[in-house]
């Protein structure tokens, strides 16, 4: 089944006079349950296009899927309606609302969507077990480290059963070690949760272990292998 | 109810206390504490907006209100003049400022307030528009997070509303202003709080959600402010260095965060320094009395002119002057003298008073016509008013009285009015017309009937039937009696009968059976159409009332005890149909019962009681078997409330029980009708007590009263107002307002609880109409028309006044100028007409018209003989020693005018005036920017010409009445207070402003910490933005102030709205810009305190 379709998507940013392609016409098809890694150099566009696979931007052209609905006409109130159902965001700067706690925080996407809390205890408890924030899901972001910080957005992603992960650079802001914990976490919780998941890295060793990896060259999408 | 449940458990632990934490939390707190502060601002404004129009529209009400008792007690003494459509119009006036005042201070403060909370509420947002923005990656649509934002200022607009209100009334109250806090207005503006919060934020939050989520999670930095260098014309500073430098970069690259802080800053700076304008000068306008000086004797017009008014003109503290010449003519008893063909309509050239009863001036003969105010019945010389009967239900033979000729009957008390003497003629006339113009019709198809005095009676003295029995009434009032063919043929009245009893009353040597005898002896066609047999007032063939009449002497009922003459009485009708009172004992047990009832309010001596029958003036259809029994108290004496609250404990049944003659215990009582009115409207407080109603109530009381059973006698008390009557078809209608209704703690007996059917309304229309039975009133409802006297009009029922019922005008107003008047004026020997209709006043140019004054005033004004005069003698005594010297002069021209005036050159009045100079009145106002010193220049000066070598002047100042409403409601506080509430609202905007800025910009200062700036360094970078800061505030403010201050001055002109402004000050100008100054610093330090501890902290998690 294929959960994402993007099809010849087009960005452009007017900056002054000149207009900049961001992404140009860049394509991508994720099957479920698939493990999709896109690397590129900076300011490549990878980013921009995550955002609008994800929903989070509009292209100027081109369509996206995403199980099997077309998420670039849909009316933005439907829109975040169906991200928060679906879709899971992980951002290079973990983005914690810093007045929440850690538990708080994970269950962000619950009482975003006005969900009932007690759907979602099993998924909680494994969570918590699999990313070691036992001990600190009622501290504030402000009192946790960075990779810990990162765990809790991991959760904070996957805690609502989101068909597809999307996670920009989750281990840009992490050190070596760290970022080789949260790789390692995100492997073995897509195997687990057979998750489908979509990542934007510049850490090769995480692209390595994708299905499928592509590259990104001046807003391009090429295939890597 | 479980789902109920679980949603506000929902509610409360997903919503509620999430959002409240938010709050709450540290990095919110400021902002939470910030949003309370502007809205808490807002409130107390609004609440002192409220308390001021509350307070304004209780007080006028309650002025007015205070107004109308005035009134009523000023026309009971006797008083004519009513100021009421004046004080209606002060009263309008003085609202309508109010409501100007609010409105005008209304709107500055909704513009300020929205600007406050739109400011406020988009600072919060933009503060956490990223923690928005995950929420919105996270399935939060629009609406929820809408919503969510509105919770928060709903919860922030709590505590505000609850602080806010009852500060905004402290406010007032400490500011001098004064009233009660309306409950009801307090909930609603509240609410409407409430509403413009809600409002706010879903506007504000609709505008700030609308960007993509991206958009709300980058917008934590300064990105949405900054402007980029290439668009910016001062791209140059891109290569400065140093502190300064740093600063006036950020301040050009973010410069739309500060075009945004400086237009805040102006909308309050104006807001604040025009409120505060208005309110200094609303107080010194209103504080400031102006002058008047009144000129007279030897002043002229240039004179005025040149040595008085041109000076003043350049007067620092003058406003405005006017001078007007015609005010003090009033008064003078001036008189106008005109020929028929000058003013064929007879109307009234009415200028100045009203009228003037003690100076009337009847010129008769010749031509010479007497003119009424008015201008609406003509009235001819030979006549004075006298009521006009065609039976009379006095002892005196009416018979005898021949076709072709009268009867005069005068009040023994007073003499006649009239010098009539036996053989003179008389002339009556009636209009047949209907209502409308009178005087026309009167000229036109007025009949007329000249008739031979034969007789002249004196009532009461003339003719006693029988010793130490007075049956014959006292009449107040002259009466003219002809016969009943005379009568007929003149009015056209085929009702009118040759006997006209008012009322039968069986003799007690009657039986039952004549008294049935007389009753069914009456033809039915004698009832009056509606009027049950049954009841009282009947009238009678010519046989059966001369059988009555010849035993009048023998009266029982219908007995009146009294003490002295009043115009209030209580009637009591006690007992059925036929239950007369048969018993020869039952008149002095009664009068026994009433000295009883009576005597606890007269000290100092014994309750004379005097039989005399009893005028019913107003025959009211009495409950089925009522009998009267009135008791006429001496209010002079009495007090009346306590009387009747002691009438009201009297037990019927102890009466009764005391007066055998009484057939039965009356155990229910039934209010039926209370009326006191005032004028010529009297009729007395009636109080009916009967035992049950027999079906309806009788038509006339269809909306006086209800049926009131009660177990002990009562009475209903009330007061109604007439208004003034008309008619419907046949049926006249008094047009009553009731003033005054049961009022529990002075009547504790009635009340509501213990009487549940009690209605205490009276009915807006008094039908008196089908009540009239004697032919005094048939003669009236044909409109008949006699001239009358001032004196005689009391005596008169109020439907049977002619509306145009004043007379005698002689204090003509007679101008030298129109007020003001610059125009060339009349030269000697002419004068200018100024008419209102000139078909009814057809002046001519050439005709000639002579003009006088009363010249002996003063001779009156302490006339012992004068006292007690009334009409024709005081006439003839009027005519005997008036003066008047008549001046001609010809008419130079006619114009139109509003007021009928005379124009006349100076010399002519004064000749006219006897005097050498005129009158001339100088009034002088103020400006509201006027300083003190020069007010005080001004009373200096104002004294000075008072003591002027030229004539005499008094000056006088004008304490008008608007003047101390308008103190009273003391505008300038709301005004003020919106000020104050201005700047109050400054350094709050300020702060949040610079928070958000500074929070924004924490990243942009810790990487100042990272690359090595010293703690110096990095403060002399914030100094000097908190410098621009600082300039830019104060530099707004500056522009501002004077732009608001014009702004309103402009609004005001436009719209013409009264608000005076004080002249441009200085010292507030300074005081503001001071507040602004100030707050922008203290903001500053602040920003810097909050900034340096949050690297600080930043400092220590890393």
């Amino acid at each position: 089944m294929k959960v994402l379709e993007c099809e010849a998507i087009i960005k452009q940013y007017r900056l002054y006079d000149h207009v900049v392609t961001a992404v140009n016409r860049a394509s991508l098809t994720v099957e479920e349950g698939e493990f999709i890694a896109i690397t590129g150099e900076s300011g490549s566009g990878k980013s921009t296009f995550l955002h609008i696979a994800a929903g989070l931007d509009v292209p100027d052209s081109g369509s996206v899927r995403l199980l099997g609905k077309d998420i670039v006409n849909m009316k933005a109130d439907e829109l975040c309606r169906f991200r928060g159902k679906h879709t899971g965001f992980v951002f290079q700067s973990h983005r914690l609302v810093p007045y929440l706690t850690a538990l708080e925080n994970i269950l962000l996407p619950i009482s975003a969507s006005g969900g009932d809390q007690g759907r979602v205890e099993h998924r909680l408890e494994l969570l918590i077990d699999r990313l070691s924030l036992g001990d600190r899901l009622n501290h504030l972001p402000r009192e946790l480290s960075g990779g810990q910080q990162q765990r809790v957005a991991i959760a904070r992603a996957l805690i609502h059963y989101p068909m597809v992960l999307f996670a920009d650079e989750p281990t840009g802001n992490l050190d070596r070690k760290n970022a080789e914990d949260v790789t390692s976490l995100l492997v073995s919780l897509r195997d687990e949760l057979k998750q489908t998941l979509v990542i934007v890295t510049h850490d090769e060793t995480l692209a390595d272990r994708a299905d499928r990896a592509y590259r990104m060259v001046d807003g391009e999408m090429y295939v890597r292998r | 109810m479980s789902d109920l449940w679980e949603s506000a458990v929902n509610f409360y632990r997903l919503r509620l206390i999430p959002t409240v934490k938010r709050m709450l939390d540290r990095r919110r707190f400021s902002y939470t504490l910030l949003t309370v502060g502007v809205l808490t601002v807002c409130a107390a404004a609004l609440s002192l907006l409220v308390s001021y129009a509350a307070q304004s529209v209780t007080a006028l009400d309650a002025l007015a209100e205070e107004y109308e008792l005035y009134l009523v007690k000023l026309l009971s003494g006797g008083n004519k003049h009513s100021p009421m459509p004046e004080m209606r119009e002060v009263i309008a006036l003085a609202k309508g400022g109010a409501m100007v005042v609010a409105v005008f201070c209304g709107g500055l403060w909704l513009v300020l307030s929205a600007v406050a909370v739109g400011w406020v509420m988009t600072s919060v947002m933009e503060s956490e528009a990223y923690v928005y923005g995950l929420f919105m990656i996270y399935g939060a649509d629009r609406k929820q997070l809408s919503r969510q934002l509105s919770l928060e200022f709903i919860l922030a607009g709590l505590p505000a509303v609850l602080a806010g209100i009852p500060l905004g009334v402290l406010a007032y109250r400490l500011s001098g202003g004064s009233g009660g806090l309306s409950v009801g207005l307090t909930c609603i503006s509240a609410l409407a709080f409430l509403l413009l919060i809600l409002v706010s934020a879903a506007i504000l939050s609709g505008r700030v959600l609308k960007r993509p989520c991206m958009g709300l999670l980058n917008a934590s930095d300064t990105s949405d402010l900054t402007v980029s260098p290439r668009r910016s014309r001062l791209g140059g500073l891109n290569g400065r260095r140093g502190s300064l430098g740093s600063a006036l970069l950020a301040f050009v690259r973010m410069r739309r965060h500060f075009i945004s802080l400086a237009l805040v800053t102006a909308t309050v700076a104006a807001s604040a320094f025009g409120s505060l304008s208005l309110g200094g000068g609303t107080e010194q306008t209103v504080n400031s009395p102006s002058h008047t000086f009144y000129f007279q004797n030897g002043i002229s017009a240039e004179e005025l002119r040149s040595d008085y008014l041109d000076p003043l003109d350049g007067h620092a503290a003058v406003r405005e002057f006017s001078y007007a010449v015609t005010d003090t003519a009033e008064g003078l008893g001036t008189h106008l003298k005109l020929t028929e063909a000058q003013n064929p309509s007879r109307s009234g050239v009415y200028l100045g008073a009203q009228y003037a009863t003690d100076s009337i001036r009847i010129a008769c003969g010749d031509g010479d016509a007497y003119y009424e105010l008015g201008g609406s019945t003509p009235v001819p010389p030979e006549f004075s008013h006298i009521p006009i009967e065609a039976m009379s239900r006095l002892g005196y033979d009416l018979e005898a009285v021949p076709v072709g000729c009268a009867v005069y009957v005068f009040p023994e008390q007073t003499g006649p009015t009239l010098k009539l003497k036996v053989g003179d003629h008389i002339t009556l006339s009636l209009p047949t017309g209907q209502c409308g113009d009178l005087s026309q019709k009167v000229e036109a198809e007025c009949e007329t009937v000249t008739l031979r005095i034969v007789d002249t009676v004196e009532v009461g003295s003339v003719i006693i039937p029988e010793e130490g029995t007075e049956l014959f009434p006292r009449i107040t009032e002259d009466y003219l009696y002809i016969s009943p063919p005379d009568y007929e043929a003149f009015s056209g009245d085929d009702r009118a009968v040759p006997f006209t009893a008012e009322e039968v009353y069986p003799d007690e040597l009657f039986g039952e059976d004549t008294e049935d005898t007389c009753i069914l002896a009456v033809p039915d066609g004698y009832f009056k159409g509606g009027e049950a047999p049954d009841t009282v007032t009947v009238i009678h063939p010519t046989e059966t009332a001369k059988e009555l009449f010849s035993s009048d002497k023998n009266e029982l009922d219908h007995e009146e005890y009294f003490i002295n003459q009043t115009y209030r009485g209580t009637g009591i009708y006690l007992g059925t149909e036929k239950e007369y009172l048969t018993d020869p004992n039952a008149a002095p047990l009664l009068e026994e019962q009433a000295k009883k009832a009576l005597s606890g309010y007269y000290e100092g001596g014994d309750v004379t009681l005097t039989r005399k029958e009893y005028r019913v003036v107003s025959v009211i259809p009495m409950p089925k078997g009522s009998k009267p029994f009135v008791i006429l108290p001496r209010t002079d004496e009495v007090n009346y409330n306590r009387l009747l609250n002691d009438l009201c404990a009297l037990r019927l049944g102890d009466l009764s029980d005391d007066a055998p003659a009484l057939k039965s215990v009356v155990h229910e009582a039934y209010v039926l009708s209370t009326s006191v009115s005032f004028r010529n409207f009297t009729f007395g407080t009636h109080l009916y007590l009967g035992t049950s109603l027999p079906g309806d109530f009788p038509s006339a009381m269809e909306a006086a009263g209800v049926p009131l059973q009660l177990p002990v006698p009562t009475f209903a008390h009330s007061r109604v107002t007439a208004r003034g009557s008309f008619s419907i078809g046949d049926t006249n209608y008094l047009l009553a307002e009731p003033f005054s209704d049961f009022v529990p703690n002075v009547y504790p007996q009635i009340d509501a609880d213990q009487y549940p059917r009690l209605v205490t309304g009276v009915g807006s229309f008094y039908n008196v109409g089908d009540t009239v039975t004697n032919s005094v009133l048939s003669a009236e409802e044909k409109d008949f028309y006699a001239l009358f006297h001032e004196n005689d009009i009391g005596g008169l029922k109020a439907e049977s006044i002619p509306m145009a019922g004043y007379y005698a005008v002689s204090d003509w107003v007679i101008s030298p100028a129109s007020e003001a008047d610059t125009q060339e004026k009349p030269p000697r020997g002419s004068c200018v007409v100024a008419v209102h209709s000139p078909e009814k006043s057809p002046f001519r140019a050439g005709d000639t018209v002579s003009v006088a004054v009363r010249q002996d005033t003063s001779a009156f004004a302490n006339d012992p003989e004068l006292m007690g005069l009334t009409g024709d003698r005081l006439l003839a005594y009027l005519q005997e020693r008036l003066i008047y010297e008549y001046v001609t002069v010809e008419i130079a021209a006619v114009v139109q005018g509003e007021r009928e005036t005379v124009i006349l050159s100076d010399e002519d009045l004064g000749l006219i005036l006897g005097q050498d100079g005129i009158y001339r009145k100088l009034e002088i106002f103020p400006y509201p920017t006027v300083t003190m010193e020069d007010y005080l220049d001004l009373h200096a000066a104002a004294k000075a010409l008072s003591k002027a070598p030229a004539g005499e002047v008094t000056m006088l100042y004008d304490e008008s009445f608007i003047t101390g409403t308008a103190e009273g409601m003391e505008p300038w506080v709301l005004m003020r207070s919106v000020g104050i509430a201005a700047l109050l609202l400054l350094p709050l905007l300020l702060t949040s402003s610079q928070f958000l800025f500074y929070g924004k910009r924490e990243e942009e200062y810790a990487i100042l910490y990272a690359i090595g700036k010293t703690p110096r360094e990095r403060k002399t970078v914030f100094a000097a933005e908190v410098c621009l800061f600082f300039i830019t505030v104060t530099l707004a403010a500056a522009l501002a102030c004077p732009v608001g201050y014009g702004l309103v001055l402009t609004v005001a002109d436009i719209l013409g709205l009264p608000l005076p402004m004080r002249g441009f000050s200085p010292l507030l100008y300074g005081g503001i810009l001071g507040a602004a100054a100030l707050s922008s610093a203290l903001v500053g330090i602040l920003a810097h305190t909050r900034l340096r501890s949050s690297i600080q902290d930043r400092r220590s998690r890393s």
